[in-house]
Formats: structure tokens, sequence, C-alpha cells
């Protein structure tokens, strides 16, 4: 493995845990998101 | 007519994913929501929810196979030159413009305009900001994903799947829109980050690619002209004034929240970046090993490769990926644009007291005529890609100044130039674009015209990719004449801040 092999590994590496990280945030907040885009109470 | 190269696994993945959009649409649908509620999500995003409808939305297909059709015919310099540079403007939108321009609660990027120096600027960039949403690249791209992956017509292909967008754009606004990148959002970085470390595997790494690189292809600058890669620069100016982009600001629940989401989204497109490169220099190395066909098109080097390395059922989810980065485009795009028609164009010029319910109404026409005008362009033009670099010079030429120089300059800004600035850079543009193909000749090798003449016995090349360094400065002397011959506006965002 030389220099730009893990370069990519840590790319790929790092994108999905933080695709994961992200996502895990977003359903944490997406039914205030909703509530609030509808006018709803939270 | 290709035949389809797709298992009935990864077609179900397909089509489930195609039903779970439809799906988000009737979920957020409401059926008197407020323009607010509809246009900018009533304004409640917060950070992670903005972060998966950045990065999805501004990265669309054009990314993933331009990018990584420049790194498969040109090599790493697609990232360190021009990625690596798209990924320096956004940090400064994040530093520097978030904060201030979701404090002003604005709907639209027309709407900065029209703020700040009345109606008229407003006008001209509602003009050019609807011609740059039409979805047309996005659309054609669709197409041709389906044309190869399912081996039906292009044309259909995106007519159904860019209905599939255009129902949930129209059901539920900018919400819909939201959450359904956020699943588009993992589709696309998940398969990527998984089919490129199998794709490494398979052709044996970079050592690889070593072995048949042409000199500079593993060199961050590599071989291409400077000057092209400037002019390739100077187009991601247009970040700088993406009126999706913008939108998304504005809907953010606060300017923190804004930037801190470009910020992340920045951390996850470097990464994205590179993984898309590494895919288009290793199609090239699977091409040179025979994995490939020979005669690939550089343009699909990116989706052979992974539908060559990746096992059944992962194929479905990264075709549904591919799908996803195209619809997020474009359904961002075409909301974009019915806001345009609507709140830009109509209510300024013949309602200024239109109702919310007029306003989404408006809206609705705005998206289907610029779908319907994108399906049109994708399907009837040629040169789909010289569209959009055209469209996205004249939305640069016609803001870029004028809104820098509102959020910025706090001195003398008059009505007069604003107008000037956004006239004289669209029209600049346009004759730009005139002149050169007809004084030029057309390079095919890099798909453009070139007017070459010389003064004095020095030769000049002027690349039809340079037209930002002739229409910036016009639009900037354009505000310059406007500020010193017109009359400042009683009513400004600095003035009502200040008062």
């Amino acid at each position: 493995m030389n220099g730009w092999d893990l370069f990519t590994w840590i790319n790929a590496v790092a994108l999905f845990i933080g695709t994961v990280i992200v996502f895990a945030g977003f359903l944490r907040d997406a039914r205030g998101v909703v509530k609030r885009a509808k006018g709803e109470e939270e | 007519m290709p035949e389809t190269m797709l298992s009935w696994i990864d077609l179900t993945v397909v089509i489930t994913y195609m039903a779970m959009m439809l799906g988000v649409g009737f979920y957020v649908y409401r059926k008197a929501p407020s323009f607010e509620e509809f246009i900018v999500a009533g304004r409640s995003m917060t950070t992670p929810v903005l972060v998966c409808t950045l990065a999805s939305t501004y990265y669309g297909l054009e990314d993933l196979f331009g990018t990584s059709e420049f790194a498969y015919n040109d090599g790493v310099v697609a990232y360190f030159g021009y990625s690596g540079l798209s990924l320096s403007i956004f940090l400064f939108a994040a530093l520097v413009l978030a904060k201030r321009l979701r404090s002003e609660n604005f709907v639209s990027l027309p709407e900065i305009l029209e703020r700040h120096y009345g109606r008229e600027s407003g006008l001209i960039s509602a003009v050019a900001s609807f011609a740059y949403s039409i979805p047309a690249l996005s659309l054609f791209a669709l197409g041709r994903v389906c044309e190869v992956t399912f081996g039906i017509d292009a044309w259909i292909g995106a007519m159904v799947l860019g209905a599939i967008g255009l129902t949930y754009t129209l059901m539920g606004g900018l919400l819909a829109v939201a959450i359904t990148d956020a699943i588009q959002f993992v589709l696309m970085m998940t398969t990527l980050a998984i089919g490129i470390v199998l794709l490494m595997g398979d052709v044996g790494g970079f050592a690889a690619v070593e072995a048949i690189a042409p000199e500079g292809y593993l060199s961050p600058l590599g071989a291409m002209p400077f000057w092209l890669l400037i002019a390739y620069v100077a187009t991601l100016l247009s970040v700088l004034v993406d009126p999706g982009f913008y939108q998304r600001i504005f809907a953010a629940r606060s300017g923190r929240q804004a930037r801190n989401a470009i910020l992340i989204a920045i951390a996850l497109w470097l990464a994205y970046d590179w993984l898309v490169t590494a895919g288009g220099v290793m199609a090239k190395a699977a091409v040179y090993q025979g994995a490939l066909p020979a005669d690939l098109h550089s343009n699909d080097a990116l989706l052979a490769a992974m539908i060559f390395v990746l096992p059944v059922g992962l194929v479905g989810v990264f075709l549904a990926g591919v799908l996803a980065t195209a619809m997020s485009t474009m359904d961002s795009y075409s909301l974009v644009a019915g806001t345009n028609l609507s709140y830009d164009l109509y209510r300024p010029l013949r309602n200024p007291d239109a109702t919310d319910r007029e306003l989404i109404r408006y809206t609705k026409i705005g998206i289907v005529t610029a779908w319907l005008s994108g399906f049109a362009l994708a399907f009837v033009f040629d040169h789909i890609m010289a569209l959009w670099v055209f469209m996205a010079t004249g939305l640069t030429s016609t803001v870029l100044v004028p809104i820098m120089a509102g959020v910025f300059w706090k001195g003398k800004k008059t009505p007069l130039a604003g107008t000037l600035s956004c006239a004289t850079g669209l029209v600049a543009t346009i004759i730009f674009y005139v002149v050169i193909p007809l004084l030029g000749v057309e390079n095919e090798i890099y798909g453009t015209y070139i007017w070459s003449f010389s003064i004095a016995g020095v030769s000049f090349d002027v690349w039809q990719e340079y037209a930002l360094y002739f229409t910036l400065p016009m639009s900037f002397l354009g505000f310059l004449v406007g500020n010193l011959l017109g009359e400042e506006s009683r009513r400004t965002p600095d003035k009502e801040a200040s008062a």
C-alpha cells in the first residue's frame, strides 16, 4: 500500500463515518423540523 | 437500445428507492402551507438537516461524472487543481457570508438585490437565476444513466424519474426536497466510499495506476494548461451566487447553524471529491488491464468501474445513489426557478400584495415551467454542458458584483449602480458568447472556441472559458458608473439596520 492508497482509505473511512454521524443527527432532528416547517408546535 | 445489465435484486432496490421518494412527498404534504413554509421550510433547518441537503444538492452528476472524467483523462489534478479550489470558495461562503445573509431573513437571491438596489436589479437577477436553475443538465444526466444501466431510452428515463422528483417537490416544497436529499445523501456517500475501496483492491491500488500513468498524471497540478485551470476556477465563482446554496442558508434555523453545516459539508466534499478522483484514475488502470472495455467513454468511466466491482445488491444501492445525485439537484433547482417566477417576478411586476396562496400557486407553475424547459433543452440541445457553463457565467456576471457590494460595501449604493451592474454583466456575457465563436475556431480537444490574434507581434489566445475575466470587470464598471450618476435610495438594509 503506497501513500495514495492510504489517502484513499482515510477518505473512504472518513466519508462513511461522517455520513453515518450526520444522518444520525438528521434522524434526531427530522421530526422537529417537519413540525416546525408545518407550523405546528414542537 | 442497450439491454439492462442489472439483476432483479438491483432493480428492486432502485424501485424501492423511487417509492420512498414519493412516500416522502405524501408524508410532508400539507394542503395550505404558508409561502415561507413552502419555500424555506419555515426556516426550521438544523445543522444535520442542512448538511444533508447541501451536500446532495450541490453535488450533481456533473460532479460525479465530470470530476471522474477529468481525473480519468488528466489525473489527480482533478482534485488538487479543481475541487480543492472550489471548496476554498465554499469556505469563504461559510465564514463570511452565511451569518450575514441569514440575519436578513431573505427568501431568494434576487431579493437581496431588490432590497439593496430596488426593483429593477431584482428583476434582472431573477431572469438570470431562473435561466441558471432550469434543470436541463440534471435531467439529461438522469436520462443518460437510465440508458446506460436500465437499457431504456434516455428521454423516457428522464421523464419517469424526473416526474417523481417533480411530484414530491410540488407536494412538499423545500421540506420534501430536504428530506429526500437526506436519503439521497446517505446513498450517494456510503456507496461511493464502499465502491472505491473495492475498486482499489480489484485493480491493485495506485501501484497499478503508476505503472500506466502518462507524465503528470499523478502530479497535483498535472499537465493542463495553466490558463485553462484558471478559467475553470473562475467558473467556480458561481458558488458565491448559487441560488440553491443561498436558499439553504435562508432556511437555516440560525446563521450559526448555516455556517456549521457548510463547514461540515466541506469536510465531506473533500473526501467525496478525492474518492471520485481516485475512481476516475483507477478506472483508467482497469481499462489498461482489460477489465473494462478499451473504447470506454471517459464520461462513463466511474459508472462502468463501479458496476464492474460492486456485488449484486450494492450495484442497485449505488445506482439509486447515482439517480439520487441527479434528482436532488433537479428538484432543488426546479424549486428555485419556481421561487424566481413567483416571488421575484410575479410579485414585484404584477402583484406586490400577493397572498401566500397566490405565491405558492405561481411557484408551482414556475416549477413545472422550469422542469418542462429543462426537459426540452436536455433532449433537443446538443451541447448541454456548454449551455450550463453559459448559464452559470451569465448568473455570475449579473449578480456577483452587486451582491458582494450590497453585502460588504457600507458606503454609497444607488439603485442605478445595481441595475447597471446587473445589466452590463448580463449583456457582456451574451456579447462574449456570440463574438468568440464568430471570431475564433472550435478546438475539438477541449470542446471550446478559441480566438487567436496578435498585437505588435505578440500572439494571444482568448478561450470561451475566459468570459468572466471580461464580464466581471464590465459589471464592476457598470456599478461604478451607476454609483457616480445615480441617487441613493431612501431605504436599504444598511440604513434600516443603523436606524
